[in-house]
């Protein structure tokens, strides 16, 4: 089936924004076919039509168009007609292909409504993604009054950007003075009265997990199942029990092995689902219901975050509140009996969050039965505390926010012995780590990620200047020598570990210095050899014996020496591309030339130099090569800019440095007189992401170059395995076991480089720590400990005090760079980046979030808001979970705690003395308030707004004895005697003595 | 008012608080929260000799409860058929309203689930046709329950036992603690 066929005729895809000034025909009843019909009838008649064809509309609640007109014609009055073109699921195309490719239509439907109760104005509700999609709506308002020849607009067009879906499945037609319709539904009236098309079918998005992706017509009379099967091939998510998700989740769940139903509202409605979905996104069988329902449940309560939502919110709160109970492994039985009755009453009141939590109760009862019995979780998401998205990013595992707060309250030892748990060059990560926990950092939605990688660095200087880093414990010796070939990152973290585990160690190197990839890889300007010599000795003086110019020639011969051997190889050999001209001599390899820069070789290139690679390397590759004589370097790469490998800060400051870049280009021959020609790539990898470069042949271009250097791979000098059991890929690197890294050859483990392939440095350091584990657990003959290469946390440090003002807007560092007069001359390998300073560094560590202790499940938030205060804010993110960026927005809190007791990792507490109550959330007070006291033992009670708020919910003659102000103790002292006043003398007896004779 | 009736029988208590520890263990709640509670008032003088009295405080079940208004998010509920005032633990949030309000200090703050909870009468073993836990275990028979006007109050019992005995000029035997207490058992 082609994809044309998905889309209805009616709608044109291939529309430009300008398409609406157009009109179909030259006249108004040919352009307007719909209109002309309906013009003779009477509103009544008009509202017999719309009744006798069934329209429903088009997405929610797919509620009768006849039952919204039947309403709005008993209004009187001044009447607008609403084109609401907002949606729960952002990424749903109906609307915008809607404003875009049907604006004739769009504006007929309006026209036919018009006459009903005669109204002026036209409101159309865009949400900030369609912002620029009403052009061709209003294009068309305009050439319909030109054809019409008015002069004077009867209609206004109101624009209301900005518009956000409301939280009601139903609400529509609650107010009688608008007429509100999707942008497909008013097409679809305006097709009804043309005669066009029956109202039979409905817009949907195919979504994730659909082999075909994108808008299709959903036949509401037809079988749901059969038609996903029939869209281009049906679902890509394997599993019968593939989840159906609706609206992005917000409209419910179901399993496609129960979806053979009619696509009518009522059947859905019936299952449980949103009735009218407009879009469909499907999850692999054993994804967590449970979690996508507790996710879909908090941004129902966002959306319904604004002055008209208070009402529901509280409802909305528990909804969320209980579902997030159950994922985090805190539910009892009684909870499911609680969300079912809050699912009946989101229903009962016309909330949308009754979709999802509905259908995902009904369909998917043993998942959360699981989850509250604490069983299991089919993904392994729920049930335990997720650790930061740092820390769990990291390649090397770093516990992150604690070396941060270290940091920030200035302690650079304790940082770093923090950092060397899990990895023990802390100052070369800091300098060249690519830092990809700063990419999952959560504060990169708001106002920039933590500036991590320099934080290392900083607290490394700190120590190394004063003294060497801490010296980490050494368990006691265990009489067993291990043998490490290589002293790049791999080897040197291995030794490291290997030697805190009690083992001898020695590091052979067949390089002059100590370092492999990180000395001669990666240039001086940006690793200076002094501070990784620095670095380096901090490991050797633990005891490790570092042989440089040791080349080894054979595995079988050095292992006999040892009780277990580590290859840590790394890639230190150019691979060059397959093209005519790559063996000229001008032609150098990318990591043959660093080296022999790094080596202190006297290289010199240029003036003209053409790279070709687009990683990493290569824009070292770039960069060295202006320092080495080169007046004009040509960076050119397979991938488009935003594609490369490299990071994008490399890029920049290789184009700030006067870099060319030709991005999309791959190279064809190198000719004898230095001219490369390439040829454009249109696209580098086919759909299922497997690399298959396509090229423009006739579109070609020549690069004059006095050298040509090929960044475009890297491999391993095997030729220490001769002889030996370990196993190379056919890719040329060296065969390991995945979880402990030992190779086929007992007692031989590998790691690094040359085993994964050409990596980042933080990439090897994880492989030698998790090869070091290996070794030790070989050795002692025990299984390796399975958080080996996961996340643990290594301290638990109290989070910094931070005002709440600095916290929400303290912007991220900016690193202060050298200008390029000042790095750029040849021979000039100064430092590019300065650092971060002191105050830089301190200030940097106060934004930190405190992911490890905040986790974000919004249970917070939730409480509040059920509390009707809503004074806690947490903000959507990109990650899994909810985040506080604004910590200046809880003026409204009362102090009642509830938040602190649902809280289930004490990231929002109380810091209480005799007389005020603050409001901490990790670390930053967000309110403080004073704390009244009993007046009968002084003990402190509530705060003043918590009382206020007590007294406001009951009547004056119960309000009244809050005026006692009596701890709870006290109250239960004063026994069946609630006195207002003065304590009655306790030396009266207080009970009817009148027995006391029989008991005397 | 609650259609039960949780009666104190206060000179025979011993203050043993067994009611105390039977009401924790049905509950399954650690050293803090005590749902009903023994009050130890300091001695009285009674006939020139001093005497330590006792007041059982579980909660009064009122008609119009503070706790049930001050309840924000309608965890603390009053049961229709039989005034019982009981939290649903699913919907508290731990915000103490309750506490502050209740004039007695009645509702419990458990900081092992971070919620309240409060003398129910033990309302699933009432409902199963069973005493409530402290009611049961109570060693004196000090305590009764049941629906307010079919339990005889033993102390109008003991008093006219009184009047009698004074009549015919002889003491009440001991026996007599216990007829009380049995006839206050369904």
């Amino acid at each position: 089936m082609s994809e044309r066929a998905l889309i209805p005729s009616w709608l044109d895809t291939d529309a430009t924004v300008l398409a609406g000034a157009e009109p179909p025909a030259p006249t108004l009843t040919g352009a307007l076919p719909g209109l002309a019909r309906a013009q003779p009838l009477a509103p009544v008649e008009r509202l017999q039509r719309v009744r006798e064809s069934g329209l429903a509309e088009s997405s929610g609640a797919g509620e009768s168009v006849a039952l919204t007109w039947r309403q709005f014609l008993r209004g009187h009055g001044p009447s607008s007609l609403v084109i609401d073109a907002t949606g729960l699921d952002v990424r749903a195309r109906g609307s915008a292909a809607v404003l875009d490719g049907a604006p004739w239509l769009l504006a007929e439907g309006l026209s036919i409504a018009a006459g009903l109760r005669d109204s002026r104005t036209v409101e159309l509700r865009l949400p900030a993604e369609l912002s620029g999609h009403e052009a061709a709506f209003l294009n068309a308002v305009d050439a319909v009054r030109s054809l019409a020849q008015i002069s004077t607009p009867r209609m206004q067009v109101e624009v209301r950007r900005d518009r956000r879906p409301g939280y009601w499945g139903d609400a529509r037609s609650t107010d009688d003075s608008r007429l509100i319709h999707t942008p497909e539904t008013w097409c679809r009236i305006a097709l009804l009265f043309a005669g066009e098309s029956g109202p039979d079918a409905s817009l949907l998005t195919l979504r994730r997990g659909m082999k075909h992706r994108g808008l299709v017509e959903l036949a509401l009379p037809g079988q749901l199942h059969s038609q996903i099967d029939a869209w281009g091939g049906g679902v890509e998510a394997s599993g019968d029990d593939a989840v159906l998700a609706f609206d992005d989740g917000l409209g419910g769940f179901l399993p496609l092995s129960e979806a053979d139903i009619a696509c009518d509202p009522l059947s859905f409605e019936s299952v449980g689902i949103i009735p009218a979905p407009s879009s469909l996104m499907v999850m692999a069988e054993g994804v967590c219901v449970v979690n996508q329902t507790q996710r879909a449940l908090h941004r129902h309560w966002l959306l319904a975050d604004h002055d008209d939502g208070a009402p529901v919110r509280p409802l909305l709160a528990r909804a969320a509140r209980l579902a997030t109970e159950v994922t985090l492994g805190r539910g009892e039985p009684g909870d499911l009996v609680s969300l079912d009755e809050v699912a009946l009453e989101l229903g009962a009141q016309g909330l949308a969050a009754a979709w999802p939590l509905r259908s995902s109760l009904h369909h998917y009862r043993e998942q959360w039965e699981q989850h509250v019995r604490r069983e299991s979780c089919p993904e392994g998401l729920c049930l335990e505390h997720p650790v930061a998205p740092c820390h769990g990013t990291c390649p090397a595992n770093i516990d992150i926010p604690s070396f941060i707060a270290h940091l920030g309250s200035g302690d650079y030892r304790a940082t770093i012995e923090v950092i060397r748990r899990d990895n023990p060059l802390p100052l070369t990560c800091g300098l060249v780590c690519p830092a990809p926990c700063e990419s999952a950092c959560t504060r990169g939605d708001s106002n920039g990620a933590v500036f991590i990688r320099p934080l290392k660095a900083k607290a490394a200087e700190h120590c190394l200047t004063d003294g060497g880093y801490p010296r980490p414990e050494l368990a006691p010796d265990t009489g067993k020598r291990i043998g490490i070939v290589g002293s790049g990152p791999a080897g040197l973290t291995a030794a490291y570990y290997l030697r805190t585990y009690g083992h001898q160690v020695e590091v052979f190197e067949s390089q002059e210095e100590a370092g492999g990839m990180l000395r001669y890889g990666i240039p001086a300007y940006r690793l200076p050899p002094d501070l990784l010599d620095g670095e380096i000795e901090q490991i050797r003086v633990l005891g490790v014996s570092i042989h440089t110019g040791a080349e080894i020639g054979s595995l079988e011969m050095f292992k006999r020496d040892y009780d277990a051997v580590f290859l840590g190889l790394g890639t230190q050999k150019a691979r060059l591309i397959p093209i005519e001209g790559v063996h000229r001599d001008f032609v150098l390899g990318g990591i043959d030339f660093l080296r022999a820069v790094r080596s202190g070789e006297t290289v010199r290139v240029g003036p003209r130099v053409v790279v070709i690679g687009g990683g990493d390397v290569s824009i070292d590759v770039a960069l060295t090569a202006l320092r080495q004589g080169a007046t004009h370097v040509d960076l050119t790469a397979l991938d488009q800019r935003r594609d490369m490998s490299a990071s994008p800060h490399e890029i920049e400051n290789a184009v700030g440095e006067g870099v060319q870049l030709h991005p999309g280009w791959g190279p064809t021959t190198i000719d004898a007189d230095g001219a490369v020609t390439f040829q454009y790539c249109e696209q580098t990898r086919d759909a299922d992401g497997n690399f298959d470069p396509k090229y423009d042949p006739n579109r070609l271009m020549t690069l004059e170059a006095d050298q040509v250097i090929l960044a475009t791979g890297q491999g391993t000098d095997m030729a220490i395995l001769d002889g030996s059991d370990v196993e190379e890929y056919h890719h040329g690197f060296i065969v390991a076991d995945a979880k402990t890294l030992m190779t086929d050859e007992p007692g031989v483990f590998a790691g690094g480089d040359g085993q994964h392939g050409p990596r980042t440095a933080v990439e090897a350091i994880r492989s030698g720590k998790i090869a070091a584990a290996g070794i030790d657990a070989w050795l002692r003959g025990a299984p390796m400990d399975d958080a080996v290469g996961k996340p643990v946390r290594r301290d638990d440090v109290i989070p910094l005090h931070v005002k709440a003002r600095d916290r929400t807007s303290l912007p991220r560092a900016v690193m202060p760079e050298r200008s390029v007069e000042e790095v750029l001359d040849e021979g000039n390998y100064v430092e590019i980046e300065e650092g971060l300073t002191d105050a830089m560094a301190h200030d940097e560590a106060h934004r930190c979030l405190r992911c490890d202790v905040c986790i974000g499940c919004g249970l917070c938030m939730a409480a509040c808001s059920e509390m009707g205060i809503d004074a806690l804010r947490l903000a959507d993110t990109t990650q899994n979970r909810l985040a506080y960026f604004d910590f200046t927005r809880s003026e409204a809190c009362i102090g009642c705690g509830a938040c602190t007791h649902v809280c289930p990792t004490g990231a929002i507490h109380f810091d209480d003395d005799d007389v005020s109550r603050r409001t901490v959330i990790t670390g930053t007070v967000v309110k403080e308030q004073p704390l009244l006291t009993c007046s009968e033992c002084g003990a402190p009670t509530q705060t003043p707004a918590h009382r206020e708020y007590i007294r406001g919910r009951l009547p004056d003659h119960m309000a009244a004895l809050l005026e006692r102000e009596l701890c709870q103790s006290c109250a239960r002292e004063r026994g069946d005697h609630p006195h207002i006043g003065a304590t009655p003398s306790l030396a009266t007896p207080v009970m009817d003595m009148s027995f006391s004779k029989e008991e005397s | 008012m609650s259609k039960y009736e949780l009666r104190h029988d206060e000179p025979n208590c011993i203050s043993c608080l067994a009611c105390e520890v039977h009401c924790k263990t049905n509950k399954d709640l650690g050293p803090g929260p005590d749902p009903c509670k023994i009050i130890a008032f300091d001695p009285v003088e009674v006939d020139g000799l001093p005497r330590q009295r006792f007041v059982f405080m579980p909660c009064y079940h009122c008609e119009d409860p503070w706790c049930v208004r001050a309840c924000p998010t309608g965890a603390m509920q009053k049961r229709e058929q039989d005034g019982i005032v009981f939290v649903e633990s699913s919907k508290c949030i731990g915000c103490k309203s309750c506490i502050a309000a209740c004039p007695w200090g009645t509702p419990q703050w458990d900081a092992d689930t971070n919620k309240v909870v409060k003398c129910d009468y033990c309302k699933d073993r009432v409902d199963a046709g069973l005493q409530p836990a402290c009611v049961t275990t109570c060693v004196t028979g000090c305590l009764s329950f049941g629906v307010a006007n079919e339990v005889p109050d033993p102390r109008r019992e003991r008093y006219a036992r009184h009047l009698l005995a004074e009549e015919s000029g002889r003491l009440l035997p001991m026996a007599d603690e216990q007829s009380g207490a049995s006839e206050g058992a369904p």
